[in-house]
């Protein structure tokens, strides 16, 4: 699915002191299967996480989705992949403040509001949250269940490639496996990467891979971990 | 199924909450339901042009679970509307009041007064006693009458004497000329007008006078009671009420009266100078012209010159108020919610979707002030001209076409000038990743 090529992403362009937080290295990614980027702060996995999601351009190098390269398509194309083929849970819930759980998930949706609506109630049910939870706003639920809605908000439009930066960072140990299996579950069909720097929660992943300081440090499976 | 049922199974679907205020719930509900058939409408010209439109942020979702602020900004617009259209309706009852008195009535009858000069008489010809000069005059003035009569679209001029009575309007005052003739004359004179008695009698004895009821209300008048006591005392006695469209009266003179003669002219002529230069007579600054020409003059000296003015220093200083509360509101309302917008532009929302649910957003406001705006105007104006404008005799405009282009105007300036915090807020926009970067 991704096939990256000598990334390279420079911060501090124009200073004199630049910042290399991808080195430059090659990657290849499946099309399913869940994958763990651990590595410690600054190793460069969210850098790496942002520019395979079109977020960040890298400075060098080459991003291959399915065979369009990434770095060079306009904003507005980068929009497109961005809405109808990638989902993304942020460091942060990023919730809507002043929208119920729901509301949060359907704004995302791609389809008409019936539909949108059926589906992200059963999202929101299958990640435990009910009837009286999904009618609450961000503030009224607890930050396990607020990561369990932007997840669900995540995955409404079903896309091909899930982002999850640190998604377990707010939950208790019993909320974050909770929240990996749905994961886990997801990753059968589609690919879900997953940063974090949490070894436990990656034992059930399909590969797990190691950054340090801007350069991949090793592959492991995630039994291994 | 018709167009209509398919518009009331939209305003039917449309309503799925209830807002705190009653006022506010109808126009929220009544703007709810235009908006949506607008987008299905739109939606059915997409479906027709063969793409599928993919889902658009909704601009509802803010504004159903934002209500009281959304709501700030709704009953400023519409209080602004509302004083907007209130204060052109007042100022209307001065300048349609104005034009009754100038215009209209100008329209049918002309008044001329000249002086002997231009009468063509001299000191040196007339005689001693005063009433062997008047006896001189007013014969000059009804041989002036008969030739003007036989000009080209005058119809009928009568030698009268006239007397004057006030219309006060909220601002300013206007004089009206009354014709003053003999017994048999009264009646011609008000058939010609076009007037009816409506209560009372015909004037038949000297000092007598039969007045219109806007006339009468302005001043106070009542059947029975003294017209303009002010200035006449108990000269003439309202004697009838007339049923008119412009403010009209007709009487009897006083016999302590001196008869010094002008012309009531029936004649939908508006320069009645060129009539008279036709007949050689020259105009000094001592004769008087009433007709349309003159009454145009006045009303742009009256109103135009005097209310212009300050009508637009109201319009102007709501504007710029009504501007800069706007201006403060919607930046402290797009500040707050930067995070969204970087939220939507991260999982793939363009900028150009963002603006237009803004703009849907800011367009819902206006149209919801708008309506609310302009069943209040209903009932206030309802409520104004019943207490403040039948009960004096005034005349007003009920459906101010000026106001209402003003109001719209205004809008679409606020709507320009609420850009600037909009482009702002949209320049801000980062992607989520950009917003962490600066936390880590």
């Amino acid at each position: 699915m991704f096939e990256i090529k000598n990334i390279t992403m420079i911060y501090n362009m124009e200073k004199s002191e630049k910042v290399y937080a991808l080195g430059g290295f090659d990657l290849t990614l499946p099309d399913t299967g869940l994958i763990g980027i651990i590595g410690p702060s600054g190793s460069g996995k969210s850098t790496l996480m942002y520019c395979l999601s079109t977020l960040k351009k890298p400075t060098d190098g080459k991003i291959l989705y399915n065979g369009t390269e990434l770095t060079t398509l306009r904003d507005s194309e980068r929009e497109d992949i961005r809405r109808n083929e990638f989902g993304f849970v942020f460091q942060r819930h990023f919730l809507v403040p002043y929208m119920s759980a729901l509301d949060n998930v359907i704004v995302a949706a791609a389809e008409d509001q019936n539909t949108a609506a059926e589906k992200a109630k059963s999202l929101l049910e299958g990640f435990g949250l009910g009837e009286r939870e999904y009618k609450k706003r961000p503030a009224q639920l607890s930050g396990g269940q607020r990561q369990r809605a932007a997840i669900a908000r995540a995955m409404i439009n079903d896309p091909k490639v899930l982002f999850a930066d640190e998604p377990t960072a707010a939950l208790d140990h019993e909320n974050a496996f909770a929240v990996m299996d749905v994961l886990g579950d997801y990753s059968k069909t589609r690919l879900v990467l997953v940063i974090t720097h949490d070894r436990s929660i990656l034992k059930h992943a399909d590969r797990v891979i190691e950054m340090w300081d801007g350069a991949l440090s090793g592959e492991r499976s995630g039994e291994a971990v | 199924m018709p167009t209509s049922l398919y518009l009331l199974y939209f305003i039917s679907q449309a309503v799925d909450d209830k807002p705190p205020d009653i006022l506010i719930v109808s126009s929220f509900r009544f703007a709810n339901s235009v908006y949506r058939i607008f987008l299905s409408a739109a939606n059915i010209n997409l479906l027709i042009g063969g793409h599928k439109m993919s889902q658009k942020l909704s601009a509802m979702t803010y504004i159903k679970n934002n209500k009281r602020r959304i709501a700030v900004p709704i009953v400023s617009l519409c209080l602004c509307f509302v004083l907007t259209y209130i204060t052109g309706f007042l100022l209307s009852s001065t300048d349609r009041t104005l034009s009754s008195v100038y215009l209209d009535d100008a329209e049918k009858i002309q008044y001329i007064s000249l002086s002997d000069e231009a009468l063509g008489l001299s000191y040196e010809t007339s005689p001693d006693t005063l009433e062997e000069r008047l006896d001189i005059r007013n014969k000059a003035v009804g041989d002036l009458g008969k030739k003007l009569e036989k000009h080209d679209g005058i119809n009928k001029v009568y030698s009268v004497n006239i007397i004057y009575g006030k219309i006060s309007p909220a601002i300013g005052m206007a004089y009206i000329t009354i014709p003053m003739t003999d017994k048999d004359t009264v009646p011609v004179i008000i058939d010609e007008y076009g007037a009816q008695l409506a209560e009372g009698r015909l004037p038949e004895n000297p000092g007598e006078i039969v007045i219109d009821r806007a006339s009468m209300d302005n001043e106070g008048d009542v059947l029975g009671g003294y017209y303009n006591y002010d200035e006449y005392k108990d000269k003439y006695k309202i004697v009838g009420v007339l049923a008119s469209d412009c403010y009209f009266g007709c009487g009897i003179p006083d016999k302590d009266d001196y008869d010094v003669r002008s012309l009531l002219v029936f004649s939908g002529i508006h320069d009645m100078k060129s009539e008279l230069k036709k007949e050689n007579i020259t105009l000094t600054s001592n004769d008087s012209v009433y007709d349309y020409d003159y009454g145009e003059k006045m009303i742009q000296t009256e109103v135009t010159d005097a209310i212009g003015a300050s009508t637009t220093y109201i319009y102007g200083g709501i504007l710029i108020i009504l501007t800069v509360l706007l201006l403060v509101v919607y930046t402290m309302y797009l500040r707050e919610r930067h995070n969204e917008w970087c939220l939507y532009s991260s999982i793939g929302f363009s900028r150009t979707s963002i603006y237009l649910s803004i703009m849907k957003e800011i367009l819902f406001t206006f149209i919801t002030a708008l309506l609310s705006g302009a069943v209040l105007i209903i009932i206030s104006v309802t409520v104004l001209k019943l207490l403040m404008i039948d009960p004096y005799g005034l005349k007003c405009n009920v459906f101010d076409l000026e106001s209402i282009v003003k109001i719209l105007c205004a809008y679409v300036l606020l709507i320009g000038v609420l850009q600037i915090p909009i482009y702002y807020a949209l320049f801000r926009i980062r992607t989520v990743d950009a917003i962490e970067d600066d936390l880590y």
